[in-house]
């Protein structure tokens, strides 16, 4: 073949290869449409179950929203304040310690000797006092009127008396005739020891008989070692008998009182009285019948000591102000030291307690009454008698009071305090804070924190506050203090009394009141009279706090979330006798009833920031890549509220990237269902349809959107008052128009 | 007779209802269109025409064997390279307009019509000849997966439409078929000298084969899809036939999904879906089949065309009658799977009990569910196994006749054809092959060709190698320049071919 052939034949095999077709890389866009239905038409109710838009089986929901028999949804809640007792209320009895000082005082001396038998104290016989030999004068033989040669000394055997500091009084000096004749004088003289104490005579004295005659002693005489000098004198007569003695048959004491002894007395009594004074100022007995319930405490007898040189044998304490069940005169409280108890001589008792428990006291004047009876040891024991040194001025001491007395109840007049409704936490001090959690009472709404949070505006026209309380306190008392609503966006509003209502307050009584830190003024504050119980028993109250007499609508439009409550109990503000007992009972309960009964005067605004990641919608450099998408919402509005949606779409730096609808576009509106007079949605409510559109420059920053921010403006009916159903809602169906553009290449 | 030759030629080249079937594809014969019933010899007669097992081609030797010979070819209406590089490759954006008037292009205006791709791949993996005097025998094993994919216009418009009501809102086809088989042949083949007449010579042969079935699966979706008024419906009605690995799966699907307590997750399909080489090696099933043929050659001095240049030398002309792929493949051990429905979609019911019982109260779960499963498992899996199926395959049985003019080195070949019937790129439709080739230095043969018609539009081919006295190498390719009525692409080895 020639070569001009061979070429042509490779030339042609070539050109068929390049006439092939041969696929290019791909290179186009679809340009796809969906035209769906997202969501079939849903009916929401309001209030209800699982498809409902407030989900009542969701949590505590259930407890916090309520239908009135209209079917008008109420949020509403009743917390507790756990304010435990008032027992601060109760007056604090306080008793000063007093001194009981029971003096012996004069001793009586009655006794001198404890053998005054046949032999007497002492005698002097026939031939001391006459002279005369016995021997010679038996029974019968005369004797001639004479007297005593020389008195004759007669020392007294008187064991009981070892010496005394007479006082006063007289002793008694009796003589018994034994001579065997009469005799017409006895000249009697006391000494003491050698000193003259006084001189007595006895006239008459018949043979065979006794004869008693007083001396007085005189004042400061020192009767010691007694004896009496005896001298007598006879008329002429027959010996009526053996001459025998003339004998000192007694010596004993008549009114005679000594300063100081040495002796074996008899029992001494001695007695003293006085008053424990109960201090005024918080609690007075004003009227008879006023008294104080113990239910604990005790009396305390501190110390009491027998100062004494001879025992005390019975020591009786009575304080009739104070008496145990049935509280009589005769059930008054006495303390008895005796027996085993008895003050021995010298005895010290420390700290002897008597439970005061179920007693009362009666203390007219603020002064429980004692008396102290005491009677001292019988020293005299006949010959095994020991004396014993006595003075006047020995005495019992006692240190009696009453301590950690605690009340069960009081009838009187308690004075006027202030206790705190709250525990105070030391660590700020003695200020009580509303934003100390240990300090304020709290009660939390939980299942309102989402509203509160994102809206604002709607003014709920029928919103109340009230406290029920149930407490037995029988006195005046007030409750006067802050209340302070906190939303979830954290702002403050103080419930306050209106001027000219009892609930306003016009100053601050109390100063350790703050808020944050800051002290709460009267404007702050509100207050509120409690019923007193006639008799103790627990009753019921109740206080509400409404438009009238209050700011509690605008308290709770803020829809608050918390509410923080100090406060302080004044008691009997007046001063008038009543009646208190422990324990002081105050259970308050904090009802917030809040009728979704709404007026929005101009637009609510609810906003709120979701989480909504849409990085997986496809970017501007994505192959594919949205490009348009209409929402359109179908619904039937039964809601009487209108609203108007914004979205904005937030990265997650929280800045806008597009909205919906954008600046100058026709509102995102859904129109609220007309209502009747009584501002409830008519059966049929708003049908309508509403359309959230985004375009493609929107669409290719969708994929950035890192959170939607939801801005909705609500507005009632006409912008009057509408009330709303727990069947109130919305039925709405979703559809979703896309223009998808897909590019492969 | 060249009156004739024009005539087909030009036909060939005016219709395109002329096609090339499924055919044995060797380097040779695709390097020449795709034909060879007057011209392939040797061991690859078998399959072609196996009276050729008697043709020489010059050659002095008497045997022939040969190892791992490939042919693949593919195509179809579906593979419209054309009316793809003109919409989709230069970046514009597809609308609705634009997107309906490439579709028209790409699978015409009738929604119910399924576009097709197809494709073949052959393995020749031994064959030997002996040619005697008067006859000659040969043994060919040949490897081949048959793979048909049908697609009507509504499955794009998915893609390119989206859920468009313009598009879906009067309901629009949407269907799928996907055709599988592979088997093997051992084909024997016989050929001898029948008869001479008038200077002609007469070939008559037949080339029995052991048919032997691995695996075959067939998907027959057909549905309706009308997306308007934001509803979207899909009414589907399919059929699986299949087995091995992928009935197994299916099958444990359909009872765990059956089993499913109420409220737990679905099972998911992918983790049952498991196919291996097994499936394709293992012999299901066996069956008979044969090819046939006759080849008359006779001196072509008549032909007006000078003894010159490449056309110089001795002048023979040879015709080939064949009948290709006589045979059938039953499947006894196949399972079928089959579904209809409707999926009604009207938006997301919100059941707030069942959302937050089941998801947490997590509606984007929910959704996720319903349409995982309430869609998927519980719609469009929601299939049930028929039973055993008998499946039957026929094998892509042709009639062709072909024609080899041989002017010295140069050869121009012709053949015509028809399927007769549509298994795996056979197409009822007729075809015709046309080649020519030089021999260089008479080793070096350059081959080129056209094919028209069948599965695909027109496809040029072109092949070389070298052929010496008892070894040859020799590959070719097809492709087509314009894929209007679908592109065609094939490609062969002739793999190593020995001469004794």
């Amino acid at each position: 073949m020639k070569p001009i052939t061979k070429l042509f034949g490779v030339i042609a095999t070539v050109g068929l290869i390049a006439g092939c077709e041969i696929p290019s890389k791909p290179d186009f866009k679809t340009s796809q449409k969906v035209d769906v239905k997202i969501l079939n038409s849903t009916e929401f109710k309001f209030l209800g179950g699982k498809k409902a838009l407030i989900d009542t089986t969701k949590g505590d929901i259930a407890d916090f929203f309520s239908t009135d028999p209209n079917g008008v949804v109420s949020i509403s809640t009743t917390e507790d304040f756990d304010f435990g007792d008032l027992n601060d209320a109760i007056p604090v009895i306080s008793v000063a310690p007093t001194t009981v000082d029971a003096e012996v005082g004069p001793l009586k001396l009655n006794e001198f000797s404890s053998d005054s038998g046949p032999n007497g104290l002492g005698s002097a016989n026939f031939q001391q006092l006459t002279g005369l030999n016995p021997s010679l004068f038996p029974a019968g033989t005369p004797i001639l009127g004479a007297s005593s040669p020389n008195p004759v000394n007669i020392s007294l055997a008187t064991n009981y008396l070892v010496s005394a500091t007479i006082r006063e009084g007289s002793i008694l000096m009796t003589l018994n005739n034994k001579l065997g004749f009469n005799l017409s004088t006895v000249n009697m003289t006391l000494k003491s020891g050698n000193n003259v104490v006084g001189a007595i005579n006895f006239t008459n004295l018949l043979h065979n008989t006794q004869q008693t005659t007083s001396l007085v002693i005189p004042p400061n005489t020192v009767l010691q070692s007694i004896n009496v000098d005896v001298s007598i004198a006879w008329a002429t007569q027959n010996l009526q008998a053996q001459p025998n003695e003339l004998i000192v048959q007694n010596v004993a004491g008549d009114g005679l009182e000594a300063s100081q002894v040495v002796a074996a007395v008899g029992p001494q009594s001695f007695s003293t009285a006085g008053k424990i004074v109960v201090a005024e100022d918080q609690f007075l007995f004003t009227q008879a019948g006023d008294y104080i319930e113990v239910e604990s405490g005790t009396l305390d007898i501190n110390r009491i000591a027998n100062n004494m040189g001879l025992g005390i044998q019975s020591f009786v304490l009575s304080l009739p102000s104070i008496r145990r069940a049935p509280y009589g005169v005769g059930d008054s409280l006495v303390i008895r030291f005796e027996g085993a108890t008895a003050l021995t001589a010298g005895r010290v008792i420390e700290n002897f307690l008597v439970p005061l428990a179920n007693t009362r006291i009666i203390a007219p004047n603020n002064e429980v009454r004692y008396s102290v009876a005491a009677t001292t040891q019988d020293l005299r024991q006949g010959d095994n008698s020991t004396p014993a040194t006595i003075r006047a001025t020995d005495n019992v001491f006692a240190s009696v009071g009453i301590s950690n007395l605690a009340i069960r109840s009081a009838i009187g007049t308690i004075v006027t305090k202030s206790v705190e409704l709250n525990e105070d936490d030391p660590s700020n001090g003695t200020n009580i804070d509303l934003f100390n959690d240990n300090e304020a009472n709290l009660i939390t709404l939980d299942g309102i924190e989402d509203l509160s949070d994102k809206i604002e505006g709607l003014e709920f026209r029928d919103a109340r506050l009230s406290i029920s309380y149930q407490t037995n306190i029988g006195i005046s008392a007030k409750v006067v203090g802050s209340f302070v609503g906190v939303d979830a966006k954290g702002q403050l509003l103080y419930l306050t009394g209106k001027p000219g209502s009892p609930l306003h307050v016009a100053s601050n009584p109390f100063t350790n009141f703050t808020s944050k830190g800051v002290p709460i003024n009267a404007s702050q504050m509100i207050q509120f009279q409690l019923a007193t119980s006639p008799d103790g028993s627990m009753i019921s109250g109740s206080i509400d706090f409404n438009n009238t007499n209050s700011t509690i609508i605008d308290f709770l439009n803020k829809l608050p979330v918390e509410i923080r409550f100090i406060g302080k109990a004044v008691i009997n503000e007046n001063n008038q006798r009543g009646q208190i007992q422990s324990p002081v009972r105050f259970e308050p309960k904090i009802l917030v009833d809040i009728p979704l009964s709404i007026q929005t005067v101009s637009a609510a605004v609810y906003e709120d920031t979701l989480d909504v990641d849409l990085a997986d919608l496809p970017g501007p450099d994505d192959d594919r890549r949205l490009t348009n998408a209409t929402i359109t919402v179908s619904y039937v509005n039964r809601l009487p509220l209108e609203i108007n949606l914004n979205l904005d779409f937030l990265d997650d730096n929280f800045v806008v990237l597009t909205s919906s609808p954008r600046s100058g576009q026709a509102a995102t509106k859904l129109l609220a269902s007309p209502v009747d007079a009584n501002g409830f949605v008519l059966p049929a409510g708003r049908t309508g349809t509403m359309v959230i559109q985004l375009d493609r420059s929107q669409m290719d920053i969708l994929n950035r959107t890192r959170k939607i921010g939801l801005r909705t403006s609500l507005l009632t009916t006409d912008g009057g008052v509408v009330r709303i159903r727990a069947n109130d809602g919305f039925t709405m169906g979703l559809n979703g128009s896309f223009s998808i553009t897909t590019t492969v290449n | 007779m060249k009156h004739l030759i024009i005539l087909f030629f030009l036909a060939a080249l005016t219709t395109g209802s002329l096609s090339a079937q499924s055919r044995l594809q060797t380097a040779t014969n695709l390097s020449l269109g795709g034909g060879g019933t007057a011209y392939m010899d040797s061991y690859d007669a078998n399959f072609l025409n196996p009276a050729n097992i008697m043709l020489r081609n010059d050659r002095k030797t008497k045997l022939s064997f040969g190892l791992v010979g490939l042919g693949v070819s593919a195509g179809g209406p579906l593979a419209n390279i054309k009316t793809y590089n003109k919409y989709l490759t230069t970046g514009q954006t597809l609308t609705t307009t634009l997107s309906t008037e490439m579709l028209d292009e790409w699978f015409g205006k009738d929604p119910e019509v399924s576009t097709s791709f197809g494709m073949e791949v052959g393995i020749l993996s031994f064959g030997s000849a002996f040619q005697g005097s008067n006859w000659a025998a040969s043994l060919a094993i040949r490897n081949r997966v048959l793979t048909n994919v049908g697609v009507s216009r509504g499955l794009p418009e998915v893609f390119f439409h989206g859920l468009d009501p313009a598009v879906f809102g009067n309901g629009r086809a949407v269907n799928m078929n996907v055709d599988v088989l592979a088997f093997t042949e051992v084909s024997l083949g016989y050929a001898r000298h029948v008869i001479d007449l008038n200077g002609m010579k007469f070939y008559a042969g037949i080339a029995p084969k052991i048919l032997m079935g691995h695996n075959t699966q067939r998907l027959d979706f057909n549905s309706t899809i009308t997306a308007n008024n934001g509803n979207f419906r899909h009414r589907y009605d399919y059929t699986i036939q299949t087995l091995g690995a992928l009935a197994d799966g299916l099958t444990d699907y359909a009872r765990d999904r059956d089993n499913t307590p109420a409220g737990a997750d679905k099972p998911e399909i992918g983790d049952y879906i498991e196919t291996g080489a097994s499936d394709f090696t293992g012999v299901q099933t066996t069956g008979l089949g044969f090819d046939l043929g006759a080849t008359m050659i006779m001196n072509a001095d008549f032909v007006p065309i000078p003894q010159w240049g490449p056309f110089k030398g001795a002048r023979q002309l040879t015709v080939g009658l064949s009948i290709t792929d006589i045979g059938k493949l039953n499947f006894s051990s196949a399972s079928q799977f089959s579904n209809n429905g409707e999926v009604f979609f009207s938006g997301f019911n919100y059941d707030k009990d069942l959302i937050d019982a089941q998801f947490d109260g997590d509606f984007g779960k929910y959704a996720e569910s319903v349409l995982k499963d309430s869609i998927g498992a519980d719609a469009y899996l929601d299939f049930n196994k028929d039973g055993s199926a008998k499946v039957g395959r026929a094998l892509p049985a042709t009639i062709n006749l072909g024609t080899h003019l041989k002017m010295g080195r140069f050869g121009l070949m012709l053949d015509i054809g028809k399927g007769l019937n549509d298994t795996g790129i056979n197409s009822t439709n007729m075809y015709m092959a046309l080649g020519t080739e030089y021999r260089l230095f008479g080793f070096w043969p350059l081959r080129m060709g056209l094919r028209a018609g069948g599965y695909s539009s027109t496809t040029y081919h072109f092949g070389t190698g070298l052929e010496f006295r008892n070894f040859e190498f020799s590959f070719g390719a097809a492709s087509s320049t314009s894929s209007e009525k679908g592109a065609g692409i094939s490609t062969a080895f002739s793999g190593l071919v020995f001469h004794f």
